[in-house]
């Protein structure tokens, strides 16, 4: 009778069961690999037309303790061959209490867990994305030249006083209400924010406000006088959006500024000392969650504690091995 | 290799995934996929054997000489011809004979204590 053909969700789940396969030892692997992966392929169909992907989600959460298990018994037999035939039939409930086999029990039982829930939240966070929008600051608007000759017979710039904190104090206006409040309006983002985060209440400004300054992270570029700004957002197009509009804001907020107030009374050419020189963009990379380093950090944190577990319980075992043990009556049942 | 015995005492009690392949396999010889659904079907879904367990459990049988792999092959159009069949060896109709038997008798044992409602033995001690 002809089978429907597996879908994508059933091949790539059986493409991973053989290759966790590997788990097992390999005459083990050779005698029955082929049998076990043709079981799990039927098992895979009956699952999906069950439940579609939660059926396989089912399968696979009754499949790896399984596979955890039997194949720890595996290695742990061909370390420790049964010496009667009642060993042979009772590793699959009384496996032998080696300290290696109840290190490798215990470790494993830590370590999958630990690294399951890692990857689970990692997989349930929500992911973010961030808009980056780099300008270059200058103290004096652009084309006042400091460092250039006077024009005979022109007026005489004179330099303004080198200021210590001037990014820092850029950093802050960036994140300020004078200029956010300006993001806030251009794009709306009372009744955008309200829809989205207050079930369709339209936010105050000053919670806009916060809201955008919570999501901003401000950046010197290194040994220059440009700014990255850096805006997360769920939505990809409204982090660049969010960023480049920061951005303008602050240049407005500049040219404004430097409009009231002429430096040392000196005619100021309407240029902005504020330059985009590069706009944000939508990315299609999420930067929130690192996938790969809370992988790798739940790695790492499995590995530790089930070696901290492992070895204290193999220890435990060992020394309660040496004690001395009362003598079966028939060693031949294994009981 | 373990030393192989004919008396069926010598391997009981057997493990609950022994008891269960092997009775599936009293109904006939069956492949592994078909002794999975037997396990499930016969525990109402209580049981589902993994393929790891499932394959340990059937190695193990086949160590010891309890069970044996068929050598005839059903009609290729009707069945993948790659499937792997079982069967009980005489000894192994023995040894589930014999565990059979000692749950029948434990069984009746429970009767009698009256742990085990006659007209509802899913709920024992409801009488």
């Amino acid at each position: 009778m002809p089978r429907p053909a597996p879908n994508r969700s059933q091949e790539w789940s059986q493409r991973l069961y053989q290759r966790l396969l590997a788990a097992y030892p390999r005459r083990h692997r050779e005698a029955y690999g082929g049998a076990m992966a043709q079981l799990f392929r039927d098992q895979c169909r009956d699952a999906w037309a069950d439940g579609r992907n939660l059926g396989l989600l089912a399968l696979w959460l009754r499949t790896l303790p399984d596979l955890l298990k039997t194949s720890l018994l595996e290695r742990c037999s061909n370390l420790h061959p049964g010496k009667y035939m009642a060993d042979k039939l009772n590793p699959l409930l009384r496996p032998s209490r080696t300290p290696v086999y109840v290190f490798l029990a215990v470790f494993l039982w830590v370590f999958i867990p630990v690294f399951l829930i890692a990857a689970t939240i990692t997989f349930i966070l929500p992911e973010s994305y961030a808009g980056t929008c780099r300008i270059q600051v200058d103290p004096e608007p652009a084309g006042f030249q400091t460092n250039a000759a006077p024009i005979a017979g022109g007026p005489v710039a004179t330099p303004p006083p080198y200021d210590a904190f001037f990014m820092q104090t850029t950093f802050e206006v960036i994140q300020s209400p004078l200029v956010l409040s300006n993001v806030v309006s251009q794009l709306n983002l009372n009744e955008v924010w309200g829809k989205k985060y207050l079930n369709g209440e339209r936010l105050k400004t000053t919670e806009s406000v916060d809201l955008l300054k919570r999501r901003m992270d401000l950046r010197p570029v290194r040994n220059t006088r440009l700014i990255a700004i850096t805006v997360y957002s769920e939505d990809k197009n409204e982090a660049a959006q969010l960023a480049n509009a920061v951005a303008k804001a602050y240049q407005d907020y500049r040219v404004n500024l430097e409009r009231q107030v002429p430096a040392n009374g000196l005619k100021i050419p309407p240029v902005s000392s504020v330059i985009i020189t590069d706009p944000a963009y939508p990315s299609n990379d999420p930067v929130r969650p690192n996938k790969p380093l809370n992988l790798l950090l739940g790695a790492i944190a499995g590995l530790f504690l089930g070696g901290v577990a492992g070895s204290l319980a193999a220890l435990i075992t060992h020394r309660l091995g040496r004690r001395p043990q009362p003598q079966p009556v028939n060693p031949g049942r294994g009981q | 290799m373990a030393a192989v015995t004919n008396n069926p005492g010598d391997f009981l009690p057997l493990t609950p995934a022994v008891f269960h392949v092997l009775l599936a396999l009293a109904g006939g010889e069956r492949h592994g996929y078909a002794i999975m659904q037997e396990v499930a079907g016969s525990t109402g879904g209580q049981i589902k054997m993994g393929p790891g367990t499932l394959y340990g459990t059937v190695k193990r049988l086949l160590e010891i000489r309890l069970i044996e792999e068929s050598d005839e092959r059903p009609d290729p159009r009707l069945d993948d011809e790659r499937r792997r069949y079982y069967r009980l060896s005489g000894l192994g109709q023995q040894v589930v004979r014999a565990e059979a038997q000692r749950y029948a008798a434990m069984v009746e044992l429970a009767r009698g204590k009256r742990l085990i409602d006659q007209s509802n033995p899913a709920h024992p001690g409801a009488a």
